[in-house]
Parts: C-alpha cells; sequence; structure tokens
C-alpha cells in the first residue's frame, strides 16, 4: 500500500476510535443526571416541570461534549486541512 | 459530503447563481435560508391580517410560540427586560424552529445544517451580550466582572473569563450545527444504502429492511432534537444576556 491509502485508513481508523472513545464519558454523564432527575421527580412530582428544564439544558451540554468529537472525526474524513500537503494532490 | 441527499432546489440556486454569481456565490445554505425568511414573513402577515381576541389558526399557532419564549424570558429576566428582548429572542426561535424542521422535508436543507449561519446566529447574541453588558453595568462596572471578587487572582482569572467568553458562541453555534448535520448525514447514509443495496439486489429482502424502515425512527427523534435544539439555543442566549445584565448581588 502506498502513502496515500495508509493515510485515508489512518484517517477513518481515527475518526472511528475517536467518536467511540468521545461517547464514553458524555454516555455515563448523562446516565447520572438522568437518573437523579427521575430521582427527584419521584421524591417531588410537582417540581417536575422545573426538573426537565435544567435536565435538558445539563444534557444538551454534555451532549455538545460528543459534538465536538463528531466535528472533528468529520474535518478528518472530509476536510483535512493537510490532506494536500500530506498526500500531493 | 458524499453521503448527502441531492438537493431539491438545484435548479434555483443555479437560476440565482446567473444573476447575482458577479455579486455574491449563491449555495443552497443561502437559497433555504431565504425561502424561511419568507415563509416567516408571509406567515406573520397571514397572522397579523386579522386579529382577534379569540385567536385562530396562524395567529393561534404564533400566539403559542411567543408565549412560550415570553414566558421562559419572564422567569430569567423579570418582565420589563423580557418584553424589551423578545423581538430579538422571538425572532431566533421561530427562525430556529421553522429552519429545523424544514430540513425533515426529503430533498431539502436545512439551514442550521451549515456553521455560517449558526455561527452568525451565535456571533449576534455574543455582539448582543457585550453591548448589553457594557450598558447596563458600565464599562469599568464590566471590566471588573472579568477580574473575579479577589483582586490578586486577576492574573489568573482574566484569561480564564476572556477565554469563557470567547467559548460561549463557539459552543452554541457547534451545538446546534452538529446536531442537524448529524442528523442529516445519518439520513443520507441510510438513503444512500438503499441505492447500494438494490442496485446489487443481494438478499433483497433482509438487507432493504434497515434502510426502508431505520429514515422513519431517525426522523421522529430529528422532530425531537429540531424543538430541544431550538429551546437550547434560545434559553442559553437568554441566559447570556440576562447573567451579562444583573447587577452586582454579592
Amino acid at each position: 500500500m502506498d502513502g496515500a491509502v495508509w493515510f485515508f485508513a489512518l484517517s477513518v481508523l481515527a475518526a472511528g476510535v475517536g467518536i467511540g472513545i468521545a461517547t464514553i464519558g458524555p454516555g455515563i454523564g448523562q446516565g447520572i443526571a438522568t437518573s437523579k432527575a427521575v430521582e427527584g421527580v419521584a421524591r417531588q412530582p410537582e417540581a417536575s416541570g422545573k426538573i426537565m428544564t435544567i435536565l435538558i439544558l445539563g444534557l444538551a451540554f454534555i451532549e455538545s461534549l460528543v459534538l465536538y468529537a463528531l466535528v472533528i472525526a468529520l474535518i478528518i474524513l472530509f476536510g483535512n486541512p493537510a490532506l494536500t500537503h500530506i498526500v500531493g494532490h | 459530503m458524499e453521503a448527502e441527499a441531492p438537493f431539491l432546489l438545484q435548479f434555483l440556486v443555479d437560476w440565482l447563481n446567473q444573476i447575482l454569481g458577479k455579486w455574491i456565490p449563491i449555495n443552497a445554505t443561502i437559497v433555504m435560508t431565504w425561502l424561511v425568511s419568507i415563509g416567516i414573513i408571509i406567515l406573520a402577515i397571514v397572522a397579523c391580517s386579522s386579529l382577534k381576541m379569540i385567536p385562530k389558526g396562524a395567529q393561534n399557532l404564533l400566539e403559542i410560540l411567543i408565549e412560550q419564549v415570553l414566558q421562559l424570558m419572564e422567569g430569567m429576566m423579570g418582565q420589563k427586560k423580557a418584553k424589551f428582548f423578545l423581538p430579538l429572542m422571538g425572532t431566533l426561535a421561530l427562525f430556529i424552529l421553522v429552519s429545523n424542521l424544514i430540513g425533515l422535508v426529503p430533498g431539502l436543507k436545512a439551514p442550521t445544517g451549515d456553521w455560517n449561519t449558526t455561527i452568525a446566529l451565535a456571533l449576534i447574541v455574543f455582539i448582543l451580550t457585550h453591548f448589553f453588558g457594557i450598558k447596563g453595568k458600565g464599562l469599568i462596572g464590566y471590566l471588573k466582572h472579568f477580574v473575579g471578587p479577589i483582586w490578586w487572582l486577576a492574573p489568573l482569572m482574566v484569561p480564564i473569563h476572556f477565554i469563557g467568553e470567547l467559548a460561549k458562541p463557539f459552543s452554541l453555534s457547534i451545538r446546534l450545527f452538529a446536531n442537524m448535520m448529524s442528523k442529516h448525514m445519518a439520513l443520507g447514509c441510510l438513503a444512500l444504502l438503499i441505492i447500494i443495496f438494490s442496485k446489487k439486489a443481494i438478499l433483497f429482502a433482509q438487507t432493504l429492511f434497515i434502510p426502508l424502515f431505520l429514515p422513519p425512527v431517525i426522523m421522529m427523534l430529528g422532530v425531537l432534537t429540531c424543538l430541544i435544539q431550538t429551546f437550547v439555543f434560545v434559553f442559553l442566549a437568554i441566559v447570556y444576556i440576562s447573567i451579562a445584565m444583573e447587577e452586582e448581588e454579592h
């Protein structure tokens, strides 16, 4: 295999493994957040509206960490700025 | 991006490029943004042409949305400021909601699925945050917020606050854009699978099952994502502006 094929293969590997690793932490975090929210609603059902708002906001914040990884994966796959310097054309 | 569905209004892009291409290059995002804006303006004109005490149809729809935004804002920043910022936040909510949802129509693209649109929206919020922050507290009072409560920690706190302020529009825009685009690309990949599998016709019944029945599920999740992302964007914009404007309490 020549350099360009190696480069492509490693890019795909990096994107796939990277997004996989990036989802672990936020997945655990979202699980903890949701479980606590469920506990809160079970203890105090009348506060469910407020808890829901805060939960969704927090989940969106946690989710954005995965999305950063997704953007980097997409840059690696489709728009690598260093591509022309490494492969040549 | 190869895995994207074909754009239905490509003829409109080509036609506009012939007319305006000399001055500004037109692409699908710009055309979709214009379409969304025109659609919202027409909806607003139709809804406001015959205002009634008991709303019906389009007026009812808009009143629900605006009341929701106003309620959200009154909880955060009080009634007077909420009325003042309602035009901005209402416009943001309406524009983002419609442009998120229009991406679910096959053949059309969501304008918010392009980083250029979302960074523009986030920069509007960013600039207004600092403008009203300085206007509300005065320049000295506003800069004092960057130093933090303890003066000898200033060399540490100022860079942290500075980077934090710069990261706000970045994260705000990336969140909306990446959510919309990832949904769009997942649908595009599944559409591509249908084409590939139907050409090869191997294991037709089994393999076509996944690409034919997964898109509706993703679209259902997509509707939810659209609504939640609109809410999160507007909510964060309100939070940023109200934090920048609020008086010192401690």
